[in-house]
């Protein structure tokens, strides 16, 4: 199935005469993916659109983000974080007294080993331990940074008596 | 020694042998589930020519094109009490008197992050970059630990708590102010 994205209407003078003002709407008959290339003069500065279907447009994306910035890879800090509660408090029932040492283990744990894996990210690892009662929880955050590189993570973990939600923010230098 | 165990009882094997640590740690735990959910800035198929465009653009402009400042402190360094004033504040007013309700306490912790986001950020200072969670529970005689911890610079980098708890309630904002040059 082919993802096309939004056209844009633009009137410019396009450099090529391979492509016309707006990109095709229907591509069902069409068998070749189209890569039409259309330079815009703004000003002084010049900007590149380009179009393609949507299985390789992704690909291309990543190509751009991905170059030499380090963006906030999700599943590695899922699984750290993961390994870190089981370590910590896999398969121990709800004993208040230990609640303590418990969350301190799984934090510690966590920011270990986030710093080893040695990216220039500065984290900050939040975990809530709550005894299962029935009782409801909610939690919200929001946060102003920048899109493209920071990111957050959250594992809820629960076993019969307890449950753990960990979030991970990791945010770039 | 031996004799002292009842008779027809298997010791346990060994944690630290290799091959029975798994199944021992699986044997742990099978009561367990886990769920991961994540926010990385990064869209689904539906992204925005926008966005695309942006991207092309930080290409092909190429990194570093920003002149330098020289300044590594913060103009306006990040003061947490007022905003820990500001926060207990908020807390009280939005919840005083509300009794737990899911629906209605999830878009008031929505609300509540985002008001205090609006709150951090007009405080006006500059290259800081904040995270804010609200947690709120009802009280039902179970007991809650919330712990965080933080890897950054302690000298720029600052954090503010407010609690509020009424008696079917209770709620926790915890606001990071990271300074980024």
């Amino acid at each position: 199935m082919l993802h096309f994205l939004p056209f844009v209407s633009c009137s410019c003078s396009s450099r090529f005469g391979i492509c016309t003002t707006s990109s095709p709407s229907n591509g069902i008959d069409r068998k070749i993916p189209w890569y039409p290339l259309l330079e815009l003069n703004v000003t002084d500065v010049r900007m590149r659109i380009k179009w393609s279907t949507g299985s390789s447009y992704r690909s291309n994306m990543e190509e751009f983000q991905t170059g030499e910035e380090t963006t906030f890879v999700v599943d590695e800090v899922s699984t750290i974080i993961k390994e870190s509660v089981e370590v910590a408090i896999g398969g121990n029932a709800y004993t208040h007294s230990r609640v303590n040492q418990w969350t301190s283990n799984v934090v510690e744990q966590c920011l270990n080993q986030l710093a080893k894996l040695g990216k220039p990210f500065k984290y900050i690892v939040t975990c809530i331990i709550m005894q299962k009662n029935g009782a409801g929880l909610q939690t919200a955050s929001s946060c102003f940074w920048d899109n493209s590189t920071d990111g957050s993570c959250t594992v809820r973990w629960e076993n019969k008596s307890m449950y753990c939600i960990v979030s991970v923010f990791g945010l770039a230098l | 020694m031996a004799d002292s165990r009842p008779a027809g009882r298997e010791r346990r094997g060994s944690m630290f042998d290799k091959t029975l640590f798994k199944e021992i740690l699986t044997d742990r735990l099978k009561d367990s589930v886990a769920e991961v959910t994540h926010a990385d800035g990064e869209d689904g198929e539906d992204v925005s020519v926008e966005k695309g465009m942006s991207s092309v653009w930080k290409a092909s402009l190429g990194k570093g094109k920003i002149s330098n400042t020289y300044r590594l402190e913060p103009l306006k360094k990040f003061t947490p009490c007022i905003l820990q004033r500001k926060a207990e504040k908020l807390l009280m007013d939005k919840l005083k008197d509300i009794q737990y309700n899911a629906d209605q306490c999830r878009v008031l912790s929505e609300q509540i992050a985002n008001l205090l986001l609006a709150y951090a950020k007009g405080l006006g200072c500059d290259r800081y970059k904040y995270v804010v969670r609200v947690m709120t529970g009802e009280k039902n005689g179970q007991s809650v630990k919330i712990a965080s911890r933080a890897l950054w610079d302690a000298e720029k980098d600052n954090w503010v708590s407010a609690a509020f708890e009424n008696s079917a309630m209770f709620a926790v904002a915890l606001v990071f102010a990271l300074y980024f040059e």
